[in-house]
């Protein structure tokens, strides 16, 4: 099974992930992304709902799709973390740089 | 990959591939199941996590023929985790001083470690750590650790 869902329906790209966003799936990932985040591309969201893992790989992942789309004009959210994810992303004190709504929300 | 799985001890040869990194992870979850620590599980594994990918990417560079070593073992309150390569190790002195940029896509790994672990230590050379985790309190994964050499 694939480790990621990747749709694009008009101006909005869903990444919806079947495991961990870690630095194993990174790559891939990225060069599935990047075919994608062209200019007319508002908004990207990522569904972690099947995530149990989330390591400075994946963080950087969604900072640099962050990066990329701030540059567009657009925006980026993540949608149904864990609570262990969402206190990484406090922690580390991404949670104002990335749009983050965790499972309970 | 050779694992050896005594009650309270876990340890794992791993090739220098990031897939071996997320199989020697799946060990570890079931290990900390099977310790009735399933709370701390994501802080340990993020930790090894971190750890064994810069083992992989830079301390043995991808490099196929080299490996890295992960042990876990359980004591009555302290979890210790050390992870070793076989690369020329790096300056954690100077890396542990550097503050990660929070708009950079790299460079989080060293910080992760040293929120979530109680404690870090390294080699002189810098190609192994070893961090301990007060399995007595998981609130404490949110406190910094201390670095010693």
């Amino acid at each position: 099974m694939a480790t990621y869902t990747l749709e694009k329906d008009g101006s909005n790209c869903r990444v919806t992930m079947h495991g961990d966003l870690v630095a194993s799936v990174i790559p891939d990932l990225q060069a599935a992304l990047k075919q994608q985040l062209q200019p007319g591309v508002e908004e990207v969201s990522f569904d972690l709902a099947a995530t149990v893992m989330l390591d400075s790989s994946g963080i950087g992942l969604l900072i640099a799709t962050s990066n990329t789309m701030a540059r567009q004009k657009g925006r980026v959210r993540i949608l149904n973390v864990s609570q262990d994810i969402l206190r990484l992303l406090q922690s580390m004190r991404l949670t104002s740089r990335l749009t983050v709504s965790s499972c309970e929300a | 990959m050779k694992t050896h799985a005594p009650k309270h001890f876990l340890r794992c040869l791993i090739p220098s591939r990031l897939e071996a990194v997320d199989a020697a992870c799946l060990e570890l979850r079931a290990f900390m199941t099977a310790n009735g620590l399933a709370a701390d599980t994501f802080a340990v594994e993020l930790v090894s996590r971190e750890c064994l990918n810069n083992t992989v990417l830079h301390g043995n560079q991808n490099q196929a023929d080299k490996t890295a070593t992960m042990s876990l073992s359980l004591g009555r309150r302290w979890l210790r985790l050390q992870i070793a390569d076989q690369g020329v190790g790096f300056n954690w002195r100077q890396a542990c001083r550097t503050a990660a940029d929070p708009t950079a896509s790299t460079g989080r790994g060293l910080a992760i470690s040293m929120l979530y672990a109680d404690r870090v230590e390294f080699n002189q050379r810098g190609n192994q750590v070893t961090l301990w985790f007060d399995n007595s309190s998981t609130a404490k994964r949110h406190q910094h650790g201390n670095i010693h050499a």
